[in-house]
């Protein structure tokens, strides 16, 4: 086949494990078929636990293949075992085949066998396998045979899948984002550190500290009847705090949680109330995945998302959209945590990309939002971000619109100002970074005219009929913030550090107390490095915030719901323990 | 006036650009409108709205793209499944009723 004959070994693996919520994963049984030669080997967890390495070869000359890699890599790494070198994961390529268009029977291996319409295992009799998995052991004879058959069933599936990939594979990238589902599995493995007493606190008392919640938050909203949101309340509320809100077409305002997550950064007084509005309705506390050893772990979703960004389960993630929660986060006694972002990742990958010279130079300034306020005039050019606050919200408020194809009425209500003054502000945008536009609408074009879109590194977006050219405007910083991502999590893994979690446009990650500068030192290189090679060269600046223990990570955003619960909870236990939050 | 036409995605749909008036005249995004329609029956033309113009810019495709697959229907056809359920068969219509303050 073009594009692997130089490989001198091809390794269809697959593993079946069991893995109760939290926990790293326990192999059964593996299976792994070399694709040339037939070569078959069937092991059970006794013998995969008597070996210091894969029974096959992972070096650089041979290519391991699996669907959903991640997941045969953690089993790698509960054994033991050496990473594979070279990975072709076949779920993330077909993703990448079919993003953004319908597929008829889902993203699994049973839906790639469909959609290349080649025969597969029955889908009931998969079901029933994975339930076997698990339940766990202990396993009798009978149930070690079905397992070890089921495993290898998968194989034979891969087996048939492969070839039928391969002349549409574009095999760098793929090798690429195979790599990172090697990054992928160290991280899920790796896990958040969680102060689980607190969280069982929390689990224990959540019905009652969810009631007496809501009473002491709408102490300075006054939007509550019992546990019951009233709209018109609120509808008072932001008149008195005169706060700007959406309103649907039917007048009535915008209350589903992305309008109320949009509106909280823009007005941080709406966070507590965002928070709330969260606890009572979605938020399953229950969901949140911790393992015995006090360690979040969930599978992290990897290329879900369109962008490809990873798409955990919200409930069973510690950075799902309850930032008040992050409070769990506590490092280990010796150890802490940091939290590694890039600065204003989205306006550097558009100022790069586009090849900008006035955004990119206004990005490095350190301040792009002031330095876009002067480009346009709107400030002196000896302004702070201290003495023109207001002038530099609203051309940041404008240059993120931007990031998100916003148009002028979408600005004005963000903004809180006429559409005159949006328009006023985009216009001062297209002046100021008129090279940017060029390119962005050039994307957008591009696009409709083909069809298609891709990140630099290959992950392609296909046009389908119900196109939103808004969210094609922003696939080039979403979709190449996702590659910066990925690769910086490859360098950072690869190099020894030890990264509890992807988020968005950060990394968190973990190390002795004593150590975490050298830690953050090394992350921040290979975020940086991550960065130059998106962006043919440009170094998009990083952040990192430093937790020690006994001390806990904190979102901002969720302080004050954060600080509300710990009161309450205090009041509901024990003084002593009251100390401990 | 009503035209056919396709987007990239393969969307059939039809288009209705204002004719100049009796006098002649005609606004800006209609003169615009109906340029695009002429051009784009011999290129695919992205038709993009420019507020501060008051206009549609036009772009033609200079890439060499196919053509689009038609669909083996009359305009008749086409008009009955555009308009389905909103077509005035009869002189008892509810829209001519209430025209004649009958409803």
């Amino acid at each position: 086949m073009q594009g692997l004959e130089h490989y001198s070994e091809i390794w269809l693996v697959d593993f079946e494990f069991h893995q109760p919520s939290g926990e790293t994963p326990e192999p059964i049984c593996m299976v792994a078929r070399e694709f040339r030669s037939g070569r078959l080997l069937r092991l059970w967890a006794d013998e995969l636990a008597s070996l210091r390495a894969a029974p096959f070869d992972t070096g650089a000359d041979s290519l391991f293949v699996a669907y959903y890699a991640s997941a045969e890599l953690g089993c790698f790494l509960s054994l033991g075992w050496p990473m594979p070198v070279r990975i072709l994961d076949l779920f993330t390529e077909f993703r990448c085949l079919t993003n953004g268009l319908p597929v008829a029977c889902g993203n699994g291996l049973l839906g790639a066998l469909a959609h290349f319409g080649l025969d597969a295992l029955a889908g009931s009799e998969k079901d029933s396998m994975r339930d076997l998995a698990i339940r766990g052991g202990p396993f009798a004879d009978d149930e070690r045979q079905a397992l070890t058959d089921y495993c290898e069933s998968d194989v034979v599936a891969l087996a048939k899948l492969l070839p039928a990939m391969v002349p549409q594979l574009d095999l760098p990238r793929a090798l690429l984002r195979g790599r990172y589902m090697a990054a992928a599995a160290r991280m899920e493995w790796n896990g958040v550190p969680i102060d689980s007493r607190l969280l069982g606190d929390l689990r224990h008392n959540w019905d009652d500290i969810k009631v007496r919640t809501v009473q002491r938050v709408d102490t300075d909203y006054g939007v509550y009847d019992g546990t019951t949101f009233k709209h018109d309340r609120f509808a008072e509320w932001l008149a008195r705090n005169d706060v700007p809100w959406p309103r649907l077409d039917t007048g009535r305002l915008a209350l589903d949680d992305n309008t109320f997550r949009q509106m909280a950064k823009l007005h941080p007084s709406v966070a507590p109330l965002r928070e709330i509005r969260h606890a009572l309705g979605e938020m399953r506390l229950e969901s949140l995945a911790v393992g015995s050893d006090a360690r979040n772990r969930c599978m992290l979703s990897v290329f879900r998302a369109r962008t490809s960004r990873n798409q955990p389960s919200n409930a069973k993630f510690i950075f799902g959209p309850s930032c008040w929660l992050r409070g769990l986060i506590k490092p280990e006694p010796g150890m802490a945590v940091a939290y590694c972002d890039w600065t204003q990742q989205e306006i550097g990958i558009g100022a790069a990309l586009s090849g900008d010279n006035g955004m990119m130079a206004d990005y490095e300034s350190g301040d792009f939002y002031l330095a876009f306020a002067k480009q346009a005039g709107a400030v002196p050019q000896h302004a702070t971000k201290e003495s023109h606050a207001q002038e530099r919200g609203q051309f940041k408020v404008c240059a993120l619109a931007v990031q998100y194809g916003m148009g002028s009425q979408s600005l004005a209500t963000s903004l809180g100002e006429s559409e005159a003054k949006a328009r006023e502000l985009l216009r001062l945008h297209h002046e100021a970074y008129p090279k940017f536009w060029a390119w962005s609408e050039a994307a957008v074009n591009h696009a409709m005219l083909r069809n298609w879109l891709q990140t630099v590194f290959g992950w392609r977006i296909q046009v389908g009929p119900n196109v939103n050219p808004r969210s094609l405007a922003n696939f080039p910083m979403q979709g190449n913030g996702a590659e910066m991502l990925r690769l910086a999590c490859c360098l950072a893994t690869e190099r020894g550090i030890r990264v509890c979690a992807p988020v968005h446009d950060a990394l968190l990650v973990e190390g002795p107390a004593d150590e975490i500068e050298e830690v953050v030192a090394k992350t921040q290189a290979a975020m940086e490095e991550a960065s130059e090679s998106v962006l043919s060269g440009f170094r998009l600046r990083t952040d990192a915030e430093i937790v020690r223990y006994p001390s806990r990570y904190m979102d901002e955003r969720g302080a004050k719901m954060w600080d509300t619960v710990g009161s309450i909870l205090g009041d509901m236990r024990e003084v002593e323990t009251a100390e401990n939050w | 006036m009503l035209f056919t036409a396709m987007n990239r995605q393969g969307v059939l749909f039809l288009w209705p650009v204002r004719l100049p008036g009796a006098d002649g005249r005609i606004d800006e995004w209609s003169r615009s409108a109906l340029d695009a329609a002429g051009l784009a029956q011999g290129n695919w033309v992205r038709v993009m709205a420019n507020m501060s113009l008051g206009a549609y810019e036009l772009f033609s495709a200079v890439a060499d793209i196919p053509a689009p697959t038609w669909p083996d229907k009359s305009l008749t056809e086409l008009l009955r499944v555009a308009f389905r359920d909103k077509m005035i068969d009869s002189i008892d219509h509810p829209v001519l009723q209430k025209l004649r303050g009958e409803a």
